[in-house]
């Protein structure tokens, strides 16, 4: 097997969590664009947005590889700007965004897991090996045992 | 929807999600009793969506169709993805991952049953 760290032990509960958002946020976008697209088009243009970032970051994750990683890293740097971004601008301006987005509020709708997600991404890939070929993950570049914590 | 129905599937995906994470967060991957669990509720989910199926090519308009569809499709799908996800991890990260999958199928059903009912 050639995987990686980055997508076992908790990486592969971040593969799930970022698999559930990228549905959550890509149906929701689908439905909102497909029925009521002139009621609010940059909230709804920004959860389509979200949904695609969430995906390309599940890809990296399933990945595993060291362009994989990268596309998360990518993906999660986004994420993290979006919705601290977004998350003020909706407390600051609630005319800007007359409907919710997975990003308004901080995520407030999720149950804030939209503003933990990028960090506990982050901080997760900060802990695994940037080349976590099998062999050199074996000659002390493994992370901390999860268990750990 | 058949409301019993998708209120034994949110008791029990909240009972069954907590003993997972339960499991999980004591270092422990899911017994065979948990992973029936999981298929029992993967069945049960999907006989829901076939009445909700049926009810909707019989006629019946929940209050938010496309919505309701889109909750329809993922709530049939998202635990026996979730499991095959847990399968692949077997440590007590497989064992959240399960335990996650179930309460988000509590979620879903519950939504689900509010675009369904109509306002009164």
């Amino acid at each position: 097997m050639s995987r990686s760290a980055i997508n076992a032990g908790p990486g592969r509960v971040l593969v799930f969590l970022y698999g559930l958002f990228a549905v959550a946020a890509g149906a929701r976008a689908g439905v909102q664009i497909g029925t009521s697209f002139r009621d609010a088009p940059l909230a709804y243009l920004l959860s389509a947005f979200a949904a695609l970032v969430y995906l390309v970051a599940t890809i990296g994750f399933v990945l595993g590889s060291r362009a994989g990683r990268q596309l998360a890293i990518g993906c999660l740097a986004v994420e993290l700007v979006g919705v601290l971004v977004v998350g003020t601008l909706s407390l600051v301006d609630r005319e800007a965004f007359p409907d919710e987005t997975v990003w308004s509020v901080f995520g407030q709708g999720y149950g804030f897991v939209p503003l933990a997600l990028p960090i506990l991404g982050l901080l997760w890939l900060r802990n695994t090996p940037a080349d976590a070929t099998p062999s050199e993950a074996s000659s002390g570049g493994e992370p901390d045992q999860p268990t750990a914590r | 929807m058949w409301t019993p129905l998708a209120i034994s599937v949110m008791v029990g995906s909240l009972g069954l999600g907590a003993w997972c994470l339960a499991s999980g967060a004591r270092g422990r991957y899911l017994n065979q009793t948990q992973y029936s669990g999981l298929l029992a509720l993967s069945l049960l989910v999907l006989v829901q969506s076939i009445v909700a199926a049926v009810r909707l090519i019989a006629g019946e308009r929940p209050v938010e169709l496309p919505t309701f569809v889109g909750y329809l499709l993922t709530t049939a799908l998202f635990l026996p993805a979730g499991v095959s996800l847990a399968r692949m991890e077997p440590t007590r990260w497989g064992s959240i991952i399960a335990g996650g999958a179930a309460i988000t199928v509590a979620v879903l059903t519950l939504r689900s049953l509010q675009v369904w009912t109509p306002l009164r």
